[in-house]
């Protein structure tokens, strides 16, 4: 084989893209989180369509079934899983010495962090579309001639939703996994981060201040969370939960506005990764 | 055109807030040049895998500079590391990958296919092991694969980090043979170790540095020569040997190295040695003229116990 090396072309970043899926795919540390995934995912829509076949006052079934299968249940699952994934496959990269063997081996700094980077979108389009089709399988079994369309806009919406959100919480992944350079410490450090420093350490120190406590709804992974739920990105949904609650003489939920949240998380997204490259263009191999 | 130059290139250490900043590496300079089988020497932690790693772009340079094949913007060092093939330190791979998958993420980045792969593998006699994982494997096939890894891609430059460490001496010989055969289709070989009488047996110049700074640079042959060196035997005590050689007004230098006595002489003429000690009675069983070797330059050069102490 001739011509210039790859590093040197475009080539390079759909051969970094082949190398980050082929390590992933052998990696049982990968493997394992995400078999427990659609584990649950399986058990979750099956135990769904299993009540609904058994019981005529409930339904699984497209289009209604999206509220469950892009609900707020499945998401949460996926924003966690499929962080602890992505920092078994980045911080692991330092404990092997293997990230400064890349570079030996021709890849430039810059190529490395980016093809790292490039597994946030990777395991979003492959989490996400595993509970769609896992989803979406067992409500095709269970349709029940309701009408509309099957794939309405609010589910693009609430995909795109959750693209954001895990880009956020995949940003503080992979920034936590730069920093700390080991997975043992990084997978310590995120926990850490979404289940005490979030939602005690910060509410309880920083949350005191009356200036700085409206601010706390926008910590990455408090945020990411504001955008799960389909009712919030579907109109038909949200209007159907309207109409419920009025018959139920409940009180009536508000339109949520979800600009602000988009944006900020948007903002999160690119702050962490922009701070994982500084981070990680500073520091020796 | 030297294939590396490094000119005061310098790596310090910050010691943060409270601590001393450490120089690793003290504005050295040196250069190899193409075809060159190239011995870089230094007592552990003397600043070898630094500057090295400044090389092969994973530690950024305080100070200095370095150009690769005449090289010197960052994209002309890219570049020039495209042309490279090294290991450094311990040999780094993916330990729950196969010895072939490992290579193939190589290859890949280096844009060679399989059938590269299958080549080095053979080469380096890893080929019925090939679908070992790197995790099973033993140091030696470890070392193989990280040999393999380098030569994939048909490098020009070659940079090896300690090659032989942990190797049986068989293994060593092997490493050593494949390096010649690297050597004679052309490649540079840079080549780290702290097994000198390895380097001595494969190295065409070395550079030997001490506490991050540059002692010498020079062939083999030029590190090793100085003057005539001989070795003597004679029927009397070894300390009246040295007593009485120390008395030649030739001799540079003496010591003893298992029951001989080794002497430095600044002309060529062991000969006037042998008449000297004749003179006071002392007869001389063995004299036969002996070479430095690197071990023994390279300790008198950074100081070591071994070298020549001075007579006069």
């Amino acid at each position: 084989m001739t011509g210039a090396a790859p590093a040197l072309t475009g080539k390079i970043w759909w051969i970094l893209f082949r190398n980050e899926w082929f390590k992933a795919r052998k990696r049982l540390a990968f493997l394992l989180p995400l078999g427990f995934y659609v584990f649950i995912a399986f058990g979750n829509y099956f135990s769904s369509y299993r009540e609904a076949a058994r019981d005529p006052e409930r339904s699984f079934a497209l289009p209604g079934a999206w509220r469950e299968v892009l609900g707020d249940d499945m998401s949460t699952f996926f924003l966690i899983f499929a962080s602890v994934c992505l920092v078994m496959l980045v911080s692991s990269e330092f404990t092997w010495r293997t990230a400064r063997q890349n570079v030996i081996d021709g890849v430039s700094k810059t190529q490395w962090f980016v093809g790292k980077a490039m597994l946030v979108p990777l395991l979003a389009v492959l989490f996400i579309g595993l509970n769609i089709v896992i989803g979406a399988t067992f409500a095709a079994l269970g349709t029940d001639g309701a009408t509309g369309p099957m794939i309405p806009v609010g589910v693009w919406r609430a995909v795109g939703a959750l693209f954001l959100a895990y880009c956020s919480l995949g940003g503080l992944a992979l920034f936590i996994s730069l920093a700390v350079r080991g997975a043992g410490g990084a997978m310590a450090v995120w926990f850490l981060w979404i289940g005490i420093i979030e939602q005690l350490i910060i509410p309880q120190t920083l949350g005191r201040i009356d200036a700085v406590q409206p601010l706390l709804q926008y910590q990455p992974f408090v945020l990411a969370q504001t955008l799960l739920g389909f009712e919030k990105w579907d109109p038909a949904t949200f209007q159907r939960l309207v109409d419920a609650a009025r018959e139920a003489g409940e009180e009536i939920p508000l339109a949520p506005d979800m600009t602000t949240g988009v944006l900020v998380t948007a903002g999160w997204a690119v702050a962490l990764l922009v701070g994982a490259f500084i981070i990680f263009r500073r520091r020796d191999l | 055109m030297p294939v590396i130059e490094t000119q005061s290139l310098t790596k310090r250490y910050s010691g943060g807030l409270r601590g001393q900043d450490t120089l690793a590496v003290d504005a050295i300079s040196f250069s190899v040049e193409q075809g060159q089988i190239f011995g870089f020497l230094g007592p552990n932690g003397s600043g070898k895998t630094t500057t090295i790693g400044m090389l092969l772009g994973i530690i950024t340079p305080t100070g200095g500079g370095f150009r690769l094949f005449g090289g010197s913007s960052p994209t002309e060092i890219h570049a020039a590391r495209q042309r490279i093939g090294a290991t450094l330190e311990y040999p780094n791979f993916y330990p729950y990958l196969s010895c072939r998958d490992n290579l193939r993420l190589v290859g890949r980045v280096k844009g060679r296919d399989e059938g590269e792969v299958q080549s080095v593998l053979d080469t380096v006699g890893l080929a019925s092991r090939q679908k070992t994982k790197f995790k099973a494997c033993s140091l030696g096939m470890k070392q193989r694969l990280a040999l393999a890894a380098t030569m994939l891609g048909d490098p020009e430059l070659i940079v090896l980090d300690e090659p032989a460490n942990g190797l049986d001496p068989a293994g060593q010989r092997e490493i050593r043979e494949i390096i010649h055969r690297l050597s004679d289709m052309g490649k540079t070989i840079f080549l780290s170790s702290h097994l000198l009488h390895e380097v001595e047996r494969t190295c065409t110049h070395v550079a030997i540095i001490e506490k991050g700074r540059l002692i010498r640079q020079a062939s083999v042959g030029e590190i090793t020569e100085r003057g005539t060196v001989v070795g003597l035997r004679a029927e009397v005590d070894e300390a009246a040997l040295v007593a009485a050689v120390g008395e030649f007004p030739g001799a540079t230098g003496v010591r003893t190295i298992e029951g001989r006595v080794i002497a430095q002489l600044e002309n060529d003429d062991p000969a006037e040695l042998n008449r000297f000690l004749a003179g006071r009675g002392i007869h001389l069983a063995h004299l036969a003229e002996e070479r430095l070797t690197l071990e023994e330059a390279f300790m008198e050069l950074t100081g070591g116990e071994t070298g020549f102490g001075d007579v006069h």
